[in-house]
């Protein structure tokens, strides 16, 4: 046990979880990692510190975090103890095992004594649910916070998402199945969207004696991976059918395991299929204003228990990184060109990466602007560069670079900064 | 043993279920509890019905499941994996029950339902008879689980 210093909670039940509360791990006796919101909006995160069965009070914590926060740690990216550091203060909930509060306090990271800190490796543990075919989105931020969004955002993230999902059950279609989307009425007061898939159970379904559960936890993989794994994914592993990564062979093993054994096409066929896919259902996402009555969209599934289970967050940086991988997936199919010295092009760069050298420009060719792909190279760091002039500055800058086309489109285009 | 020969009026107070259902004497198997301390004491086995903890849920699978003692059962084979299931969340919270206790049950201690859960087969409900003391609880070995 140790003390806290008595710090009351400013803000009356900040702390509290109210509503949407989701447990993803309980031993059987005690709720040890759960999820929730307070009644102000914000998202809260509790987390077992200890039980001290002499006084008879369980202690968690309850900390407010972020949207990037809480799905950075359900995908492992980012551990509790992080957390901490990084928000600095957090609730201490004393409460009894009749789940009356004790004792509510406003702590510290350096207040929580070193042998109840979390360790470094405290990721999020597996968390299972029993999903079904019901998902939701939820608008976030400026005036859908106050259940108001324009008609034109709703009319058009509803059609936008829905073409998302018909796009990605094109992967049961190898697989004989049938699936058909509806979109529920919204709830009044909310802006909850509701889809529901719809999965036709013909012939081939018996067949193939595919388990709609094993279809149901493969889709939520997939999504999961779109929506979370997808942005730091290596281009190349989309370019390259020698080079691959761990979550996408995850993924293809998944699918793999949906297929009949007499019926199973080759690693390398799955793979391609998903690629496609991928490519198709992620660029239905494109062009979705964050800037009108929200900023972000929450993407959730409904398990069986009617329990809402998180599986993606996106806002507008999530298009911009992954708009190369996109661009790559569409080169893996298509006949390349390239030039065969470096060429003059006039570019605006728009979306530029110091690290990585990788980007996006507006590029004067055949008469117009064009979007296309920029990859610099030559240096450690592109900091200072014409690049990042081109795009602080807002100037069309003039570059030498090679260009690679798909067909007479300018795809890409490499700079060398080597000086 | 069977169940006539030891009584559980106490677990069944107020309650139509019966908890006993498919639960089985074993005085044979080896069981895992986490516990705040190295020593067992009778809190140990206190249910969650005995602290108090209310079930809203009319089920009678969760109200047996909140007067039962979360154990693991400890076999040769799945010592191990037993013993790490304990150990998956410790990382997340290392001063919650940081201790493992291996123990057995004499005959009179009670009954063993196996309750296995998505996230761990081994999960058994112990359900205290009412003369439950800690005589008939043996305890063989205590690990911290720090150094699991």
């Amino acid at each position: 046990m140790f003390k806290v210093s008595g710090h009351k909670a400013i803000i009356k039940d900040l702390h509290k979880i109210v509503s949407n509360r989701f447990i993803f791990y309980n031993d059987g006796e005690n709720d040890l990692l759960y999820s929730g919101t307070n009644e102000y909006g914000n998202r809260i995160l509790g987390s077992i510190v200890l039980e001290d069965d002499e006084n008879e009070f369980i202690r968690f914590l309850h900390i407010l975090i972020s949207d990037d926060q809480y799905y950075s740690f359900i995908n492992k990216k980012i551990s509790l103890l992080s957390i901490l550091k990084e928000n600095e203060s957090f609730f201490i909930v004393d409460q009894l095992y009749n789940g009356d509060e004790k004792e509510i306090n406003l702590v510290t990271f350096n207040e929580l004594p070193e042998e109840y800190r979390p360790l470094e490796n405290s990721f999020c543990p597996e968390f299972l649910v029993v999903p079904t075919f019901d998902y939701t989105l939820s608008l976030k931020g400026r005036e859908s916070d106050v259940h108001l969004t324009k008609p034109n955002d709703l009319s058009d993230v509803n059609t936008k998402f829905s073409s998302f999902l018909e796009s990605s059950l094109k992967l049961g279609e190898n697989l004989n199945l049938k699936s058909s989307i509806f979109i529920e009425a919204p709830l009044a007061g909310s802006f909850l969207l509701k889809f529901k898939v719809n999965i036709e159970s013909q012939d081939q379904f018996k067949l193939y004696n595919i388990s709609k559960e094993k279809l149901n936890e493969f889709l939520n993989g997939f999504f999961n991976y779109v929506f979370h794994h997808l942005p730091d994914e290596d281009s190349d592993i989309f370019t390259s059918r020698e080079k691959s990564s761990e979550k996408l062979d995850n993924i293809v093993d998944e699918l793999s395991t949906l297929y009949d054994q007499g019926q199973l096409p080759n690693k390398e066929k799955i793979r391609d299929e998903i690629i496609t896919v991928i490519n198709n259902s992620v660029s239905n996402l494109s062009g979705i204003n964050y800037s009108s009555s929200f900023n972000r969209i929450e993407f959730s599934n409904i398990s069986r228990a009617g329990q809402s289970i998180p599986i993606g967050s996106i806002d507008d940086n999530y298009i911009p990184s992954i708009e190369q991988k996109l661009e790559s997936l569409v080169e893996l199919e298509e006949i390349i060109t390239k030039d065969e010295n470096p060429t003059k092009y006039s570019i605006q760069v728009y979306q530029f990466n110091t690290m990585t050298g990788k980007g996006s420009a507006l590029v004067n060719y055949d008469d117009k602007m064009d979007k296309v792909s920029i990859h610099a190279k030559g240096l450690d760091n592109y900091e200072n560069t014409v690049l990042t002039h081109s795009m602080d500055e807002g100037k069309i800058i003039n570059v030498l670079g090679v260009g690679e086309r798909t067909g007479d489109k300018l795809k890409k285009i490499t700079i060398n900064l080597e000086k | 043993m069977s169940k006539e020969n030891i009584t559980f009026h106490n677990l069944h107070k107020g309650i139509d279920c019966d908890c006993l259902k498919e639960a089985k004497v074993d005085a044979e198997s080896r069981f895992g509890r986490k516990t705040n301390k190295e020593n067992l004491r009778l809190s140990d086995f206190k249910s969650g019905y005995e602290k108090g903890k209310i079930i809203k849920n009319k089920d009678c699978e969760k109200i047996c499941g909140n007067r039962g003692v979360s154990l693991n059962i400890i076999n040769t084979e799945t010592r191990n994996a037993a013993i790490n299931k304990f150990k998956e969340f410790f990382h997340l919270s290392p001063g919650y029950r940081p201790y493992i206790n291996i123990i057995s049950f004499k005959e009179k201690a009670g009954m063993i339902k196996e309750t296995p859960r998505n996230n761990n087969p081994y999960h058994c409900d112990f359900y205290k008879s009412d003369n439950f003391t800690l005589e008939y609880v043996e305890q063989i070995e205590t690990i911290p689980l720090k150094d699991v």
